[in-house]
């Protein structure tokens, strides 16, 4: 008998490993890299062929389970975010995303990378690789801030082995893949998550703040929402603002913007913590979801990193960085740009400070959405969608608020539109063309500025969105889009949010996204329903097949 | 003046509706037996046959005071079984209150005030930084009421005097409430709930002329009615109390805050006093007062017309000198 068994099980091993051969490389559904090889199994047998997959890397240790989410938005539903191995080092951007019901699986999507052949034991410590960036930034790199060894899948083919790290410098956020080897820069890449902005101003409406109230003294802390969300004033003390972003220092109630009659005056501040309190609700009440990471992080809102009158000498970097741009600077950090002060003009505008526009706050805490879900990649096509995102989750809390309309304090599908005097923006969604974006994916960025597009190519999605809550014609291809209509935005807005950040991985494309998403509306709304209609016509009009 | 709610506790409230039934009860006893004495009246008059009256063993006392009234003739011979003695020989009615003679009288009175109009009372207060609202719908219970009047004959049946009058009652609230939200403006949470227990002291002094109409010989009512001056203290709702948790988009009321405040107003009253007269200076009966006046009490920043007064009942002693 035993002579039977051991050929059958060499013979099912044998014919699993060409079915998987087969599935991964000439599957319908899977597009093949040299190296990479792209995963949506929807149906039936492409999932049941990938759970079994699933299965037997777990067992030789390719994959390892990063732990399973309930989805926020249907009940019984999971996600399990699988992160690919070789010798026990993570492969940066492999990934499958596996959802699942009542304990079966319902769609594998994602990235995984073949023809591994890096030696894993690394030449260099994770200290030295901090000190070799240091070096070449002029940066520090604060205790907070562990570099993490990665198998490093290159652009133009094979593999490096890497410590990954996320640097402030002067005049950026950056990625940097130090090689393990030869501590060489294996790549660099912006992770400056930001609006790129524009903004006017602090309007003189009222909002509400939640305060704490110590020694007599009210504080920014809000403890009246699940999450404590800080603001905090810096003062312009530029330094301590790079130490605290850099992981080097805590901030402590000393830093807390204060007011001694809760009548606050700081516009700045006024509007930095109402609206991260607004978006932290916004997610709760549309997608049940508990903050950035779906466990009430602590939120931080640095303004007045810098000082206002300081800006004529200021290097252009900090002009850049710290007056004329917010950012997220992950673990739940915002720093919000000071502005110029009145009077002062950039590109023939006013600009005020940037946590005074709602969509841009939401943008950013946006951004440490996706840090905590998908992680989409912050360069090419999934740093388009990351900040494709961003811009959905910004304009929908804009709308959440606001009535819609033209103009400040309106909701309308243009970013950062109430930063400055006069109105302007920096992007639309409406009409990405209208500022020099594409809004078909034949007319995607394929350069290297801007980290591959990702604010340019943004556009792309964020067309497919806008056309599939209000309708139109895509001024590229020409297709009509029927949207469900601004009355049912929340139905697009739940299956954009749910297929982005549960279904999608890291590395994720434009046409993973379209996938996703249809994904998603299938899941919430049923085959064939108007909201799933009109995501496959917006992602068709702008040519995401 | 102590509250009288405090004199008579709450587990005592249905004995105390119970008298007020008994002072109905006496009004109305009294008017049967005034109807009756009158038919008796009326089947002694000349020229109608008259049942024969019944022996009597010793003399009857003679009315004290008063007009001397016809006496009963003596029986001359015995009467045939089954005779009926006349009423009228028992003894004498203590005066003719068809023409007052006496110079006054006084009425303590102890029952209720069944019938008390409600009132909506709004306030506004501060919730999250923004003017909350709470309306009330009170109804105010039955509680029990004490009275006294005087009057000084002026001329004929007519007479001058006053009255005061304490109640105690309490009040039960409806309560709906617009709680704003903590996050943003115009965004109120609605709620809604019952307060109970609130307490009520109403009091009431009045001129009054009163008017002596005889209903029989045993039997008179006292009309009266004139301005009145009427005052309250009574506990208000100012604030909800509730409870509400993150996101905050509901709100459960809990109960509300109270303060007692006063106030009066200028109105009239009015009724009648039922006696029936066990002699010439003491009677008992009932008593029914309607009175009303208004105030104006401000909880909070919120005006709210209160109205006063309301039906009394009461049993009620007389004393005529």
């Amino acid at each position: 008998m035993r002579r039977l068994v051991r050929p059958a099980r060499r013979a099912l091993a044998l014919l699993a490993a060409l079915s998987a051969a087969v599935l991964m490389s000439a599957h319908p559904s899977a597009q093949a890299g040299p190296n990479r090889r792209t995963v949506a199994a929807f149906e039936g047998r492409d999932v049941r062929a990938w759970d079994a997959q699933i299965a037997r890397m777990l067992r030789d240790g390719q994959l390892r389970s990063r732990g399973e989410e309930a989805d926020l938005l249907l009940e019984g539903r999971s996600h399990e975010r699988l992160d690919q191995y070789h010798d026990g080092v993570k492969v940066f951007g492999g990934e499958l995303v596996r959802q699942a019901h009542d304990g079966q699986t319902v769609s594998v999507l994602g990235v995984v990378y073949a023809g591994i052949r890096v030696d894993t034991e690394p030449a260099l410590g994770p200290q030295e690789a901090a000190a070799a960036v240091a070096e070449l930034t002029g940066a520090a790199v604060g205790p907070g801030l562990d570099p993490e060894l990665v198998v490093l899948p290159r652009d133009e083919g094979g593999y490096v082995l890497a410590y990954r790290l996320r640097v402030l410098t002067d005049y950026d956020l950056e990625v940097f893949f130090i090689d393990a080897s030869s501590g060489g820069v294996a790549l660099r890449y912006s992770d400056l998550q930001t609006a790129v902005g524009t903004g006017q101003g602090v309007h003189s409406d009222t909002k509400k703040l939640s305060t704490s109230l110590r020694n007599g003294t009210n504080l920014a802390i809000d403890a009246m929402r699940p999450p404590t969300i800080y603001t905090y004033d810096l003062k312009g003390n530029l330094s301590r603002t790079k130490l605290y972003v850099s992981g080097f220092i805590t901030l402590n109630e000393s830093d807390v913007a204060a007011d001694a009659d809760n009548l606050w005056t700081d516009a700045a501040v006024v509007d930095a913590h109402a609206y991260a309190g607004w978006t932290y609700d916004y997610l709760f009440k549309r997608f049940n979801r508990r903050g950035l990471d779906n466990r009430d992080l602590t939120m931080a809102s640095v303004v007045h990193p810098v000082r206002r009158e300081d800006w004529v000498s200021a290097p252009s970097e900090t002009l850049n960085l710290y007056y004329l741009n917010a950012f997220y600077a992950g673990r739940g950090i915002m720093v919000y740009g000071e502005g110029l002060p009145p009077g002062a003009t950039m590109g023939g505008r006013q600009w005020n400070y940037f946590s005074g526009a709602i969509d841009v706050v939401a943008h950013e805490l946006g951004h440490g959405v996706t840090d905590y879900t998908s992680d989409l990649i912050y360069r090419n096509e999934s740093g388009a969608l990351n900040e494709a995102l961003s811009d959905i989750i910004g304009t929908s809390v804009e709308f959440f608020y606001q009535q819609a309309g033209a103009g400040y304090m309106k909701a309308d599908y243009l970013l950062g539109e109430d930063l400055t005097a006069p109105s302007g923006a920096f992007r639309s969604m409406a009409n990405p063309q209208a500022y020099g974006h594409p809004d078909h994916y034949s007319k995607r960025y394929l350069g290297t500025e801007d980290n591959g597009g990702v604010h340019r190519n943004s556009g792309i999605a964020n067309n497919a969105f806008y056309l599939a809550i209000e309708s139109g014609t895509n001024r590229t291809s020409g297709l009509s889009v029927q949207g469900v209509g601004a009355a049912h935005r929340e139905q697009i807005e739940k299956a954009f949010f749910r297929g982005f950040t549960q279904l999608l991985p890291a590395n994720a494309t434009f046409a993973m996204a379209r996938a996703a998403t249809l994904q998603a509306a299938r899941d919430l709304y049923g085959s064939g329903s108007d909201v799933e209609r009109a995501i496959e016509q917006a992602w068709t009009a702008v040519g995401v097949l | 003046m102590a509250r009288l709610r405090n004199v008579l506790p709450t587990d005592l409230r249905p004995a105390f509706r119970g008298v007020v039934r008994g002072a109905l009860t006496v009004v109305a006893v009294s008017l049967l037996a005034a109807a009756s004495a009158d038919a008796q009246a009326q089947s002694q008059q000349p020229g109608r046959p008259q049942p024969p009256p019944a022996p009597t063993t010793a003399a009857q006392p003679a009315a004290s005071g008063g007009a001397a009234q016809p006496q009963a003739p003596a029986p001359s011979k015995p009467q045939p079984a089954g005779a009926t003695k006349p009423l009228a020989r028992k003894s004498a009615p203590p005066q003719t209150s068809k023409s007052w003679k006496g110079r006054g009288f006084a009425v303590v009175a102890a029952g209720a005030q069944v019938a008390t109009q409600g009132y909506t009372s709004t306030s506004v207060f501060t919730v999250h930084a923004e003017d909350a609202t709470l309306t009330a719908d009170a109804s105010i219970g039955i509680g029990p009421a004490f009275a006294a009047r005087a009057g000084m004959r002026v001329w004929k049946n007519l007479a001058l005097g006053g009255g005061v009058s304490v109640v105690s009652a309490s009040q039960s609230l409806d309560v709906t409430g617009r709680l704003p939200h903590p996050f943003q403006f115009n965004q109120p949470r609605d709620v809604e709930g019952t307060a109970d227990g609130l307490e009520r002291v109403e009091t009431l002094a009045a001129l009054e002329v009163s008017w002596l109409v005889a209903v029989s010989r045993r039997v008179d009512m006292l009309v009266f009615g004139g301005p009145a001056y009427l005052h309250v203290r009574q506990d208000m709702a100012t604030r909800i109390q509730f409870t509400e948790a993150y996101p905050y988009d509901t709100a459960t009321y809990t109960g509300i805050e109270t303060v007692s405040m006063s106030g009066g107003g200028v109105g009239v009253t009015g009724g009648v006093d039922v006696a029936y007269l066990l002699s010439k200076h003491l009677g008992i009966g009932g008593e029914l007062r309607y009175s009303y006046a208004s105030t104006t009490l401000t909880p909070s920043k919120e005006p709210s017309t209160v109205p006063l007064g309301g039906l009394q009942v009461a049993v009620a002693a007389r004393i005529l000198f």
